[in-house]
């Protein structure tokens, strides 16, 4: 068998991936493993486990693949700095010491971390968009489609359109560096007091508690977007080379004060700011998307780089751009491109230095449903929580699925570990938190008592597949939960008087208040037997006994921490927040019986 | 380092990027200068100066 | 988190033992202009004792090297900016000025017209540019 491993990294979010005769084996993002969330160093721990989940060593991998060209992205770095010059000088001392001790010759890095790698195994290199192209448009169900990138910045490019065709994927025409629309995005969560290139979530979330507003004057002023779908930023507003922010004098000026510190409480003026750079967002991607549609001609979309995980522009492009049909690759940021560089070197053609394996299309997609991580054995599972000194019951599974349906019938909060570990950002079953959608004050309980974040950030709803459509407006399935779709129109309860700001979150909107967003939208998952039949016979089994075939399904981990990955990881989380019951593996566990009120935590606490 | 300086020496031929060199080159050294002296068997004797 | 030293590799001996040296010769410089006793010759002959120690017993002297090390870091942190803000100067700042005098800008600032630009195909995946 040929193995091919891919890596992204050393920027943020780093991860690896392997494939085996191009079937994605193994996928793993290196935060879950470091427990230090959007861990930026390079991938050792990931790349270990990908090979330890196909039992191989580096000796046997038929190639490597980064994730980008790093003479190229340096020397636009360089580039950048000239055209930026004198500005920038703070940003160029601690930017290229950096790139000079360690990110310029990958080929020395690659193979000193890897001391077993064959002589002659080759290193690869994709571009960045490269990477993210191949990650959208190989694992995807279509034999050919419009692929369309955006994110922050690559070596140059900030978007770029594709067609991808069979094992071909050529690319048509791109955006470049300093207009990017990830860039204007992480610009406004730094404004608004969040992290750059995590707090981008928290903006989306803020913005239905905000009016659009500003949107007028940052499309004169900020942001100009054209006929063709392109657009262009006004520099004179931003300062990509700052160090803390992204935004300069001149934009605190018009945009009503200096950048909102975390600690600082959320105003008015910051919810209006998210809701604009929301609409202009979503109106500048439908622009591009349009664009795809021309330059290809084809009925598929697929999408990937970090603005693809904007979840409602998802929804968006769905109901109102071109295409009828769109897969987005669910590890859509930076983790992703480590699959994507692999599979680019897999299907590349061989005068470029790739495999040239050709392509068949699977009817579902190739990612497995995302469940592409390690997975402890019961007896793994057990030893741990023998040794953190827990009280646990070993059920048969369907014993569990009873006793955990009935804990969240009762109200409780549930920690659901099972199976291989979630690839990408969300968490879809396997490494979950739960709890009952019909419960009112559950959306508050969850954020405040277990999870530890701010109350408005909403949670999304698991259903059953089939039953999607009772619940919410959304063609097709949504396995991945990237596609905000309304609440169909049966489930919604109108509003007498609309309150104001956060006030808004406290108003029942839909039979399913919990995972309800004050605009009347939901962040669907649709859960189907195939993908996940643990979690859908979870789900089943929860509609038999409610006739209610939703869940909600939240990350488990608390705010700053990354998604757990083992048994350990989710004892110590269980433990140190107010989650009622785990069942990790065939082990169930309830709070009141554990030892332990409080336990040292694994993971290194990132501010926001 | 070798196949580094190569490496970068067919990029800006490929790109016609030459005015980059000098600039590239210099920080190259730098980089060298700073990567030894943190990370060699002599690192540990020069923390008082650098 | 940080975890007590596990490993110690010979490598380690050595530069724990060696974070001492350099005190040591502040010392002795410091000897010959006389604002510290003692002969500089017996600080020149400490110095490969408290490398051999360092060897020997490394975890006596590792909150020492521990200490050394953080300084040293730190101090290379400043003077590595400090070097770097001063090649900004004299080398990228003027070179960015003498671009634009021939009219070359290297990032396109303009706010009118499309953007789009031809793709030029994916260059060798061997090639790291």
């Amino acid at each position: 068998m040929h193995y091919v491993l891919g890596i992204s990294g050393l920027y943020h979010d780093s991860a690896a991936a392997l494939l085996g005769d191009g079937r994605i084996l193994a996928a793993v993002q290196e935060e879950r493993l470091s427990r230090r969330k959007n861990d930026a160093r390079f991938p050792e721990r990931a790349i270990q486990s990908c090979l330890d989940q196909a039992g191989i060593t580096a000796g046997d991998l038929a190639a490597v693949a980064f994730y980008e060209k790093p003479i190229l992205k340096f020397s636009r770095t360089l580039e950048v700095f000239l055209g930026w010059a004198p500005r920038g000088g703070r940003a160029f001392a601690r930017a290229i010491p950096d790139w000079l001790g360690g990110r310029l010759d990958l080929r020395g890095r690659i193979r000193s971390a890897l001391p077993k790698l064959r002589v002659d195994c080759p290193i690869l290199f994709t571009t960045h968009h490269e990477a993210h192209a191949a990650s959208a448009f190989f694992p995807s169900p279509f034999a050919e489609a419009a692929i369309l990138t955006v994110d922050g910045v690559g070596e140059w490019a900030t978007t770029t359109i594709a067609r991808g065709s069979g094992a071909t994927i050529e690319p048509l025409e791109e955006i470049q560096f300093p207009h990017s629309l990830g860039l204007l995005y992480s610009a406004f969560t730094a404004y608004c007091g969040f992290r750059v290139n995590s707090g981008e979530y928290k903006l989306m979330g803020l913005a239905p508690y905000g009016d659009p507003h500003w949107v007028e004057t940052l499309l004169e002023e900020v942001v100009s977007l054209h006929e063709d779908g392109s657009f262009r930023l006004n520099l004179e507003y931003l300062d990509p080379l700052a160090e803390d922010h992204l935004t300069n004098e001149r934009f605190h000026d018009r945009f009503g004060g200096p950048p909102r510190r975390p600690d600082e409480p959320l105003e008015k003026r910051h919810l209006d700011l998210a809701r604009s750079i929301q609409v202009v967002t979503e109106r500048a991607l439908l622009g591009l998307v349009r664009r795809a549609h021309e330059q290809t001609g084809s009925a598929h979309l697929c999408l990937a780089g970090g603005v693809a995980l904007n979840c409602v522009a998802n929804g968006r492009i769905l109901r109102e751009g071109p295409f009828q049909k769109l897969w987005i690759q669910p590890a859509a940021g930076d983790a992703g491109a480590a699959l994507g560089a692999a599979l680019a070197a897999w299907h590349g053609p061989l005068d470029r230095g790739g495999f040239g394996a050709p392509r068949i299309p699977r009817a579902s997609d190739a990612m497995g449903g995302g469940f592409l991580g390690p997975e402890e054995t019961p007896e793994a599972v057990e030893a741990s929580l023998k040794r953190l000194d827990a009280v646990w019951e070993r059920l048969a599974p369907e014993v569990l699925q009873e006793r955990v349906v009935e804990a969240l019938i009762a109200g409780k909060v549930v920690g659901w570990v099972q199976g291989r570990m979630e690839f990408g950002p969300r968490a879809l079953g396997h490494r979950s938190i739960l709890g009952d959608p019909r419960s009112p004050d559950m959306q508050s309980r969850m954020n405040l008592k277990v999870k530890f974040r701010e109350s408005f950030r909403p949670f999304a709803p698991a259903v059953l597949a089939e039953r999607s459509a009772e619940f919410f407006e959304l063609t097709g399935e949504s396995p991945y939960m990237l596609l905000v779709a309304p609440v169909a129109g049966a489930q919604r309860i109108p509003v007498a008087h609309e309150a104001e700001g956060l006030d808004r979150l406290k108003q029942v909107r839909s039979t399913l208040p919990a995972v309800t967003h004050v605009d009347g939208s939901v962040r669907v998952q649709t859960v189907d037997p195939d993908r996940n039949p643990q979690f859908y016979a979870l789900l089943k089994h929860f509609e038999a006994k409610t006739g209610c075939p939703v869940l909600i399904n939240t990350s488990f981990n608390v705010r700053g921490e990354p998604v757990v990955g083992s048994a350990e990881d989710a004892y110590r989380c269980f433990i140190n927040s107010q989650i009622d019951v785990l069942a990790v593996g065939p082990c169930y566990l309830e709070r009141e019986r554990q030892l332990h009120a409080a336990l040292p935590r694994s993971f290194e606490a990132i501010p926001d | 380092m070798g196949s580094l300086l190569r490496d970068f020496a067919r990029f800006l031929s490929r790109e016609k990027k030459w005015w980059l060199a000098p600039l590239i080159l210099i920080l190259l050294l730098l980089g060298a200068v700073v990567v030894l002296s943190s990370s060699s068997a002599v690192a540990p004797f020069l923390y008082p100066f650098l | 988190m940080s975890r007590p030293e596990t490993i110690r590799s010979l490598r380690d001996r050595f530069a724990i033992g060696a974070s001492l040296i350099p005190p040591v010769a502040l010392l002795m410089i410091a000897s010959r202009a006389g604002w510290v006793p003692g002969s500089p010759r017996a600080y020149l002959a400490a110095m490969p004792v408290v490398l051999g120690l360092g060897m020997l017993f490394p975890i006596f002297v590792e909150p020492w090297h521990r200490r050394f090390s953080r300084m040293r870091a730190w101090l290379g942190g400043r003077l590595v900016f400090l070097l770097f803000l001063g090649v900004y100067g004299v080398a990228v700042v003027p070179m960015a000025f003498l671009m634009r005098l021939v009219g070359q800008r290297p990032i396109d600032l303009s706010r009118s017209g499309s953007s789009w630009v031809r793709s030029k195909g994916f260059g060798s995946l061997r090639d790291p540019f």
